[in-house]
Parts: structure tokens; C-alpha cells; sequence
């Protein structure tokens, strides 16, 4: 929890960030991570977090599942797959009351570059190590 | 430069980052591991598996000339697959020399700048390292990484 003085989590997180459903395509996903420049999508059912799917995610099962399929366009091969088959589950989430340095912490420590924020059992944003990078940079 | 942590409490809202200014050689991977252009993707995949980085700066005769991240490798495999079939991944990745891959345009930092500059630079290029250079030669590599630890250990 921040004390006196430090800032918070929801003080440079970005509130009402775009969700995708388990059951929505692959190809949604890549048509929203690269026309949104966006690297990392939380997936929501019923309005619960069940995971992430990040372009990295995207990417590297891809170099798997174009090796055993033939005659496929990359698009027809993404259309095949739904989110819930790649994205990544269960999801390290952070509170909007914790601090930056707890965020940050969290990342380096786990290897991740976005942290879905969670008030109770709701998304209110997504923090990432870019919102870190331009807060030290602005600093 | 000493930076040294702040112990009384800031109010809140003047809550100030007071260690920006602090040099990036103080918080870089001082001697990275590195690879030549004529090394091949192989050995640059079981680099970043094994030793769990993202990016390999790449010398030929002691000068950078390059920067091979996990991103470059994931995106080579995906275009080489699509026109080849019938081979392993490894088979492909030792098929292609680091060069014809590796990101040529760099963007570098001094060991002096600050941790600062080098956060900005990161975020307005969207790059997640950068090689650190002084009189030519690489001295080290800062990350997203080192900046998150940075920013973990330190009070804002």
C-alpha cells in the first residue's frame, strides 16, 4: 500500500483498456495489437479477468504452428485459433492503491511487461513497463 | 555521481523523483553477452532460452555494428516458415547468419547520461534496450529491465 507521498498505480495507469473475450479469434487480436500499436490485451469473460494475451504470446506459438501446417495464409491460420488457446492464465494483477515501486518490482521480478490493474474483482486498467519508462522520463 | 535514498516523507502530491538524474553505467549490464554477424540464429536462440535476456548486441572487430532481439528472431522464424517447409526450427534458424536479422539502426546511450534519458529514449523509440557506448566501443547494455529495478529499489 503507498505510503505518504509516493505515487500510486492508478495515478499513471491507463483506465479502460481494451478487452477481448476467450472466444474471440486470434486474428481480432492481431488486427487490434497492430492497428491499436498495442502490445497487451486482458481477456475478460463476463466481466471477470481470466488472462492476458500479449504480441509476444501471438508470436512465438505461431513459429510452432506454422511448421506443421501447409497451405495456410498466416491470416487463415490466425482466423483458426480462438484467444483462450495462447493467452496467458492465471494473470500476476496489481491494485490501483499500490505503489509504482511495488509495479515495477513485480515486472522485473516476473519477466512481464504489463500488469492488468484489479479493484476487488474488476479490471479498472492496465499498467505497463512503457508507463514506467515515460514516468521516469517526465520525472 | 551518489544518489542517495530520501527518507523523510514528501507530502502527497509533491511527491518528486529524485533519482532520474542518476547515471545509466550505474545501473547497466557491464559486460554483456555478445555474438558477430556470421554467428547464426541458433546460437542466438539457445542465448536468450538459456540465459534468459531478450537482446544480444552484436561486435564484429570490436565495434557494435548490431542488435539481435528475441523480437528479431520470433519475427525472422515466422518468415522463414511461411516459404520453407519440411524443416525444424533449428534446422531454419541455422541457416541464417545473425546479419541478415539483426537491426543495423542504432540507437545508442553514453555511460554518463542519465537513467532519465535513457527511460525517455526507450519509450519514444519503443525499444527495450539500449547498447551503452563510449569512444566507440561498448561499455554495456541498459534494459526496460534495469530501469524497472531502478525504479523498484529506489523511492520516487
Amino acid at each position: 500500500m503507498a505510503r505518504d507521498g509516493e505515487i500510486t498505480v492508478r495515478e499513471i495507469m491507463m483506465s479502460h483498456p481494451v478487452t477481448l473475450g476467450p472466444d474471440d479469434t486470434l486474428e481480432t487480436a492481431n488486427d487490434l495489437i497492430t492497428l491499436g500499436r498495442i502490445r497487451h490485451v486482458p481477456i475478460l469473460e463476463n466481466g471477470r479477468l481470466v488472462g492476458i494475451l500479449s504480441q509476444r504470446q501471438l508470436l512465438g506459438p505461431c513459429v510452432g504452428i506454422m511448421l506443421g501446417v501447409k497451405g495456410k495464409t498466416k491470416k487463415a491460420l490466425l482466423k483458426s485459433f480462438r484467444v483462450k488457446e495462447l493467452m496467458c492464465s492465471p494473470v500476476f494483477t496489481i491494485s490501483p492503491e499500490a505503489t509504482l515501486k511495488e509495479a515495477a518490482r513485480l515486472m522485473a521480478e516476473k519477466r512481464i511487461g504489463c500488469l492488468p490493474v484489479v479493484d476487488g474483482s474488476q479490471l479498472v486498467g492496465l499498467i505497463t513497463v512503457t508507463d514506467i519508462l515515460r514516468h521516469v522520463a517526465e520525472s | 555521481m551518489c544518489w542517495t535514498r530520501k527518507t523523510e516523507v514528501v507530502p502527497p502530491g509533491e511527491a518528486m523523483w529524485k533519482g532520474g538524474d542518476t547515471p545509466v553505467s550505474e545501473i547497466m549490464t557491464k559486460a554483456p553477452v555478445t555474438l558477430g554477424p556470421a554467428d547464426t540464429l541458433d546460437l542466438a536462440n539457445d542465448i536468450i532460452q538459456l540465459g534468459r535476456i531478450r537482446h544480444i548486441p552484436i561486435v564484429d572487430g570490436g565495434k557494435l555494428v548490431g542488435i539481435l532481439s528475441q523480437r528479431d528472431l520470433f519475427g525472422a522464424a515466422v518468415t522463414a516458415v511461411l516459404g520453407i517447409t519440411g524443416k525444424t526450427q533449428r534446422e531454419l534458424l541455422r541457416s541464417v547468419p545473425i546479419r541478415e536479422v539483426m537491426r543495423k539502426h542504432l540507437i545508442t546511450i553514453h555511460p554518463d547520461a542519465s537513467v532519465r534519458q535513457a527511460a525517455s529514449l526507450m519509450a519514444t523509440e519503443k525499444i527495450g534496450s539500449l547498447p551503452v557506448v563510449e569512444g566507440g566501443s561498448l561499455v554495456g547494455l541498459v534494459t526496460q529491465t534495469d530501469i524497472l529495478r531502478y525504479v523498484g529499489r529506489e523511492a520516487l
